[in-house]
């Protein structure tokens, strides 16, 4: 049996400014190379990750499975795709889908939350077009992120549909592995998979979407005892939706998938929607205040304090140059700090001034004026890096190759250290601090860009986490960021929006 | 002699020779590895933390001691000092010594044991024996020392106690700093009269299984303990000698202080050493060729493996710049080859700060320190991490500066090129670098065996490279000329410990 292995990961942050251009498929800083990847090359980048493709590998050591790589397109978060963009690497899969074929079936590694000028659900375009190529007779299986904005679209445009179901994202390898098992049991006729979507109108706060934490642990576990009970269920997958992207799809679904009766689907979807519609407030939680978050103290612990900047959440696209915590952190006198900066100017002075120079630096707040206005810092050049990592042990979406770009270590006039990167890289991992000679346990605060993303790896050092409410354009509080084009009436932005699974 | 607040001068040096560098311990060699400070500053922190004259002050503040600081120098490893550095430090101790003579009621000398000029030998010897022509023989003299002194006879007969180190790596500065001074001020009082009975040993042995936590030390160190459970013996100490110093007396020794019974402490002196001299095949090395061992490394299933470069211990006094294991690594490098190595070099540094982050470069490396063993190699790779050089290391726990480094990639082979040699006690030099040294398949240490118990922390496998160098453990390779003989290993058929003594018991 012959599976195609191919897909279009990325996470769309229509808020932001910064299109994902050709030149954010050029180079990948959570891939650690290009972001278009061809054949083997898909394999060679992503075989030993923790990423769904690294699953498709798997399933490919199973018996009587071969599974071919297509290509695989993956950038780290940004604005709307140009249609150009969209086109040349849709394009470009489905025609080495074509002349690669006939397959069995495909799997796909999507997020959901993909978005194209022209196609607002550009995960679902994709789909459709895979579709026409092998046609209607060919079973696809996809695995999308836990938090897409999954559509009625996408998952009928394929015949299985699996997310991601942990948030920080660590199962992505297990559910790409998962997929392929069910499609190889459809192309053999052991399964005939069915499929059921409902989308409740809920936007999910990103400080609600951990899944070790209610109410989504209460409602996977709900999920899971579900399928553990009911013959003929095969999966259940909670969507959490991205509420970044100001698109008609943007929210929550459930997808569940079934042997043979479509009524078993639907009832489990309608099920676990009711749930999370039922525990809708618990989904828009406040974060903890710049001016209060930048006085906690380490006190007596073992680790720092770990401030997790909300609203310049890298991971949801935005340009990682916050200065709200960093301004609240100077005003405060704080020192001790360690706090990294996406700001490619200032990594320019401390390249020329050299190593031990000391350099005057403007800091941040450059990119869309959305993130805070640059910060004058004094400091001394320790170390310059080239940027290259490799991420070890548990890794938000399994990432394991990053690029920060040229790298800088300041020690500033005041006792704390910045990290000044020259592209845009997540603050998912210790090991970026590793590779600069800087242990963070030894600091008062570090400060992480993201919410969920840097948990894995600043969660075992922090004595406290703490979600600090900055703006951005990835705020928690999605009534900030003005949809124009979401769904309506929708909760939390119409707080008496009525809904109820039977009624709809 | 008993007063209520006694006086102490307090004086000291420390500097390990090592005969096989090239060159000349000048002042300015020796500023770059420690301080020399005067008055009150031999007990701040510009000395080191937590070392033996902190726990001096603080043990002689509690007793009500008045410490009367006069001059300490700390030098670190390498070749002979300078006639002309001794003879600073002579006079002004001397001359102390003689402005507080009416005063004094005792000396503590922090020393090391291995310090040797270009006409002194043995330096500690000298100055203690000057010391107490000064203070003649009713005012204790107690020294402190590191477990690699050359003990000498003339140690012996100069002091009233000869305290050293119980651990290595040399954990116990502070302690051994503090039961030197208890025991002097109980010698002010009248409580005791410490006597030193010394056994000099024919043998050496190179410093790989001076390792007080692994192998034959464990016991020698345990049998040592349970000799001061016997009444009238106040310390036991075993001197296993700095092995790569060219001097006569050379070996290992026994010293136990005992409160005024010679016959009894020489008793337990020649057990120890006995016993000792019958475990010495245990203190030989097992050496694994490069390529062996790079093979071995490259099929390990855990990581990372820990190569110790011994022969070019930067703390033993070699100067890092051995590159025969890169050189080995480079002949035939693998596609997934991951190295960490350091590398002494500072013109190579200067080079990569020029060419900058990033930057292809093509470097000499190594080699040029000391040209008697290696010579410079051509390196191939990227810049890919630029750094002062200042760090914290964790053994012991000291603020250090190795000028700066520059790590170049050649693949997966990390070169940590350093301007000044860099301890690899620990692996703090490689995470200042931004290299996880747990992350890494091969893991070079230049360190003898001091880096075992931070090393062991994390290492899948340990091996030690039969590579040439001036602190090799093949004793017999190095020309040795002004050692007494015989001597073992280099007289191995050798069946006495001492002349005398008789040969091991069946």
């Amino acid at each position: 049996m012959r599976l195609a292995a191919m897909g279009i990961l990325h996470e769309t942050n229509t808020f932001s400014p910064n299109p994902t251009d050709d030149d954010a498929f050029k180079h990948s800083t959570i891939g650690g190379g290009p972001g278009v990847l061809l054949g083997e090359q898909v394999w060679e980048v992503y075989g030993h990750t923790g990423n769904t493709v690294a699953g498709f590998r798997d399933a490919a050591s199973l018996p009587g499975l071969e599974v071919v790589p297509i290509a695989f397109a993956s950038t780290h978060p940004g604005g709307t795709f140009p249609a150009a963009t969209f086109e040349r690497i849709a394009t470009g899969q489905l025609e080495r889908l074509a002349a690669a074929g006939p397959f069995d079936g495909v799997l796909l590694a999507q997020h959901g939350a993909m978005v194209a000028e022209g196609f607002p659900d550009a995960d679902a375009e994709f789909i459709r077009r895979v579709r026409g190529v092998v046609g209607s007779s060919v079973p696809i299986g996809n695995v999308m992120d836990t938090h897409g904005n999954v559509s009625p679209a996408q998952v009928h445009g394929a015949d299985l549909t699996l997310l991601w179901q942990t948030n920080p994202h660590v199962d992505c390898r297990d559910r790409g592995l998962a997929v392929a098992r069910l499609v190889a049991q459809a192309v053999r006729g052991e399964i005939q998979p069915v499929q059921a979507i409902v989308n409740p109108p809920l936007a999910a706060n990103i400080l609600a979407q951990n899944t070790a934490d209610e109410p989504m642990r209460g409602l996977l576990a709900q999920a899971r005892s579900l399928i553990e009970t009911t013959p003929g269920l095969l999966d259940i997958s909670i969507g959490e939706g991205f509420p970044y992207a100001d698109v008609p799809t943007m929210g929550m679904a459930v997808v569940a998938v079934a042997d043979g009766d479509p009524a078993i689907a639907q009832r489990a979807a309608e099920t676990i929607a009711g749930a999370i519609w039922e525990q809708r407030q618990a989904f828009d939680p406040r974060g903890v205040p710049v001016a209060e978050a930048v006085l906690l103290e380490r006190g007596d612990t073992h680790g720092p304090v770990v401030l997790l900047d909300v609203g310049d959440n890298m991971g949801a696209g935005t340009p990682g140059d916050s200065t709200f915590i960093l301004e609240g952190l100077l005003a405060a006198r704080r020192t001790g700090f360690l706090l990294t900066v996406h700001d490619p100017a200032a990594v320019v002075t401390c390249v020329a001034a050299g190593v031990s120079a000391q350099v005057t630096l403007s800091v941040g707040g450059k990119f869309d004026g959305l993130h805070g206005t640059p910060q004058i810092v004094t400091g001394r050049v320790r170390i310059l890096s080239d940027g290259h990592f490799q991420a070890y042990g548990i890794v938000h979406g399994g990432h394991k190759e990053f690029d920060g770009g040229i790298t800088a270590v300041v020690d500033t006039a005041g006792g704390s250290t910045l990290v000044l990167t020259s592209l845009p890289v997540m603050t998912m991992s210790l090991d970026q601090h590793y590779s600069l000679g800087i242990d963070p346990v030894r600091y008062d605060l570090v400060v992480a860009k993201g919410v969920m993303s840097p948990q894995p790896a600043y969660g075992p050092i922090a004595s406290r986490l703490v979600y600090v409410d900055t703006p951005g354009i990835s705020t928690a509080d999605p009534r900030r960021l003005g949809h124009q084009h979401r769904l309506r009436p929708m909760f939390p932005f119409e707080q008496d929006t009525q809904w109820s699974v039977t009624t709809r | 002699m008993t007063r209520s607040h006694p006086n102490v001068l307090v004086a000291g040096f420390s500097h390990e020779l090592n005969s096989f560098i090239p060159g000349v311990s000048t002042a300015e060699v020796l500023a770059v590895a420690g301080p020399t400070v005067v008055g009150a500053d031999l007990f701040g922190p510009s000395v080191g933390i937590d070392l033996e004259l902190h726990a001096v002050a603080a043990v002689a503040a509690e007793l009500g001691v008045t410490l009367l600081p006069s001059i300490y120098m700390w030098g670190g490893v390498g070749p002979v000092i300078e006639d002309s550095v001794y003879d600073r430090l002579r006079q002004r101790i001397l001359h102390d010594a003689q402005l507080e003579r009416e005063r004094l009621d005792g000396v503590l000398l922090c020393l090391h044991g291995a310090m040797a000029t270009q006409s002194v030998d043995d330096t500690e010897g000298d100055i203690l024996a000057a010391v107490r022509a000064i203070v003649g023989p009713d005012v204790p003299i107690v020294a402190t020392f590191d477990m690699h002194t050359h003990g000498t006879a003339r140690m012996a007969a100069s002091a009233d106690a000869l305290i050293g180190y119980r651990t290595c790596p040399h954990t116990d500065y502070y302690d051994t700093g503090a039961r030197a001074m208890r025991l002097l001020a109980r010698a002010m009082a009248g409580e005791v009269r410490p006597t030193v009975s010394m056994r000099k040993l024919r043998m050496t042995a190179s410093a790989e299984h001076h390792d007080t936590n692994h192998g034959p030390m464990v016991e020698v160190q345990g049998l040592a303990r349970e000799l001061e459970g016997t009444p009238g013996i106040l310390d036991v100490t075993v001197f296993a000698t700095q092995p790569w110093m060219d001097v006569p007396e050379l070996g290992w020794s026994v010293v136990v202080t005992t409160d005024g019974q010679p016959t009894l402490g020489q008793a337990a002196a020649d057990r120890l050493g006995r016993a000792i001299w019958a475990r010495r095949e245990a203190f030989r090395v097992p050496k694994v060729p490069l390529h062996a061992a790079i093979e071995r490394a490259r099929a390990s299933s855990g990581i990372p493996v820990v190569l110790s470069d011994s022969a070019d211990t930067t703390t033993g006094g070699g100067n890092g710049d051995g590159n025969l294991l890169l050189a080995a690594l480079l002949r035939d490098p693998r596609p997934d080859d991951s190295v960490a190595l350091a590398l002494t070099d500072a013109a190579a540094v200067d080079q990569c700060m020029a060419a900058g982050i990033g930057a292809e470069v093509t470097l000499q490396v190594g080699g040029s320190l000391t040209p008697d063993f290696f010579s410079p190699i051509t390196l191939t790779g990227r810049v890919i991490t630029l750094a002062d050089g200042h760090y914290d290391s964790e053994l012991p726990v000291k603020p250090r500066d190795v000028g700066g480094i520059a790590v170049v990639a050649h693949d997966g082979i990390q070169v940590v090129l350093t301007r000044e040699k860099a301890s690899q006690l620990d692996a703090s030099i490689y995470r200042r670098a931004g290299i996880w040294p747990e992350r890494v398949r091969i893991l070079q240490a230049k360190s003898a065996g001091g880096f075992r118990a931070a090393f062991d922390r994390f290492s899948a496998d340990t091996m030690y490279l039969d590579t040439p160098g001036p602190c090799d453990s093949d004793l017999t390779r190095l020309p040795f000329e002004r050692i007494d003989r015989p001597l073992w290993p280099f007289d191995a058929d050798l069946d006495e410990p001492w002349a005398g003594a008789g040969p091991d018991p069946a």
